[in-house]
């Protein structure tokens, strides 16, 4: 960039007014301590003019106020500093906030550099090793019972294939009527344990009902569990659950 | 329960490796030797032996120790090779403010949000939450002053990512003739 062009950037690559303050001082080729006799502010400012939305703007926009501050307190005489004072002045406390932030610049690419090296070391993606899992007792088990499993699924699998299609709405071929609403289902759900202390899951929603009717049912159970209408209820791992009022 | 010797659980450098090779990610040394019953310098002992094997012979793999973690890692000098003939998982760079909030992080540890925000100008919450998510850093505790701010460290992730063995072990920043002495790294001095 020769000094001809006018100075120009987008602001929104500055990560804030510190980086971009670092960038000025950078291309000005400024120790830190000079920023305060340079140009730093007006080119700050008017850098900040050509900038119509960015993030961070209240951080840019205070630094600004900071940097205006600043150079009124120049045009100043200032009260004599008292010796013992701990306090930074403004200006010092800038010139540090900025030596730190160049620091953590330096340090982030020295991390950018280990982090290209690191990347070069590829390791295995972990084994599915279960360590120390508790074993799952099939000793029990018996062909009949496996048997039986496979007929039961098998009879769920013709049933969700004899799943009569959902009749299309007269109305308009591209909107589908409510078969099962949310109020019906529940309703449906109620009735059922009205008289009884309860019900077992799987005849409060029975699986020969079609796929649509099945969900909107399990949807009802869900939302009346929610509210604290229903409570489910589980004896161990894979019983039966059993769902009665709360 | 088997005892140890009729189990042959005595740790030795093949069966450190072995180890290594099965589990793919990090190994907890602490951890291993406690399940092991025997202490963590043994382990920390058998890992540097097996390290030194790979290193003297130039194996295709390294072992990497880091923090209280070892890995078996394919070695750097091989990448192009190992590139060229499979597509292996690649640790996607962090974005600059990540990074830079990182940095903050790992040179000045324990941090708190005023500090990050402090050193970087901004507002640094969104890149502290990544972070955390990444498990590049941590929650350390409550620092015991006005407003008790969370104070934030790395993890053995943090030293993973960037290749470095332990805190000890940071890049030095700065180049050439500007490379600070490691003890001023910290750039917080307040």
């Amino acid at each position: 960039m020769t000094a001809s062009l006018p100075f120009s950037f987008s602001l929104p690559t500055f990560e804030g007014p510190l980086d971009l303050l670092l960038h000025l001082i950078h291309e000005a080729k400024i120790d830190i301590k000079e920023i305060f006799v340079s140009d730093i502010t007006e080119q700050y400012l008017a850098s900040m003019g050509g900038a119509e939305s960015f993030d961070n703007a209240s951080a840019f926009l205070e630094m600004a106020a900071l940097l205006l501050f600043i150079k009124s307190r120049s045009l100043l005489p200032l009260p004599p500093r008292l010796e013992d004072e701990e306090e930074l002045s403004p200006e010092e406390m800038l010139v540090r906030q900025l030596e730190m932030h160049k620091k953590m610049k330096e340090a982030a690419s020295a991390l950018r550099e280990s982090e290209s090296r690191a990347a070069l070391g590829f390791t295995k993606l972990p084994e599915d090793l279960a360590v120390n899992d508790a074993d799952i007792n099939i000793s029990n088990l018996t062909a009949e019972n496996l048997i039986s499993a496979w007929l039961k699924l098998r009879q769920r699998l013709t049933i969700a294939e004899e799943t009569p299609r959902i009749v299309r709405s007269a109305l308009s071929p591209s909107l589908r009527q409510d078969l099962f609403p949310y109020e019906m289902c529940r309703d449906r759900i109620l009735g059922r344990l009205a008289n009884a202390q309860g019900a077992a899951l799987a005849d409060l929603i029975p699986l020969y009902v079609s796929r649509m009717e099945f969900v909107s049912l399990f949807i009802a159970l869900l939302e009346l569990v929610k509210q604290g209408v229903l409570c489910a209820k589980q004896s161990g791992s894979f019983g039966k659950i059993w769902i009665e009022r709360a | 329960m088997l005892t140890n010797e009729e189990l042959n659980t005595v740790p030795t450098t093949n069966s450190i490796e072995a180890v290594l090779f099965a589990s793919g990610e990090p190994l907890c040394i602490s951890e291993t030797a406690k399940t092991l019953a025997v202490s963590k310098k043994q382990i920390v002992t058998l890992l540097r032996r097996l390290q030194a094997e790979y290193d003297d012979s130039n194996r295709g793999m390294r072992i990497n120790i880091f923090g209280d973690h070892a890995q078996m890692i394919t070695r750097e000098s091989y990448a192009d090779f190992v590139k060229l003939l499979t597509t292996p998982k690649v640790n996607q760079p962090l974005r600059q403010a990540v990074l830079e909030t990182l940095a903050v992080i790992a040179y000045h540890q324990p941090a708190t949000r005023a500090e990050i925000d402090q050193i970087r100008g901004v507002k640094s919450d969104s890149s502290v939450k990544t972070l955390l998510d990444m498990e590049l850093i941590r929650e350390l505790g409550k620092r015991d002053t006005l407003g008790r701010p969370m104070e934030f460290g790395t993890t053995d992730k943090f030293l993973s990512h960037f290749g470095i063995a332990g805190l000890s072990d940071l890049p030095i920043p700065g180049d050439g003739a500007n490379r600070l002495p490691a003890e001023q790294i910290t750039f917080l001095t307040t």
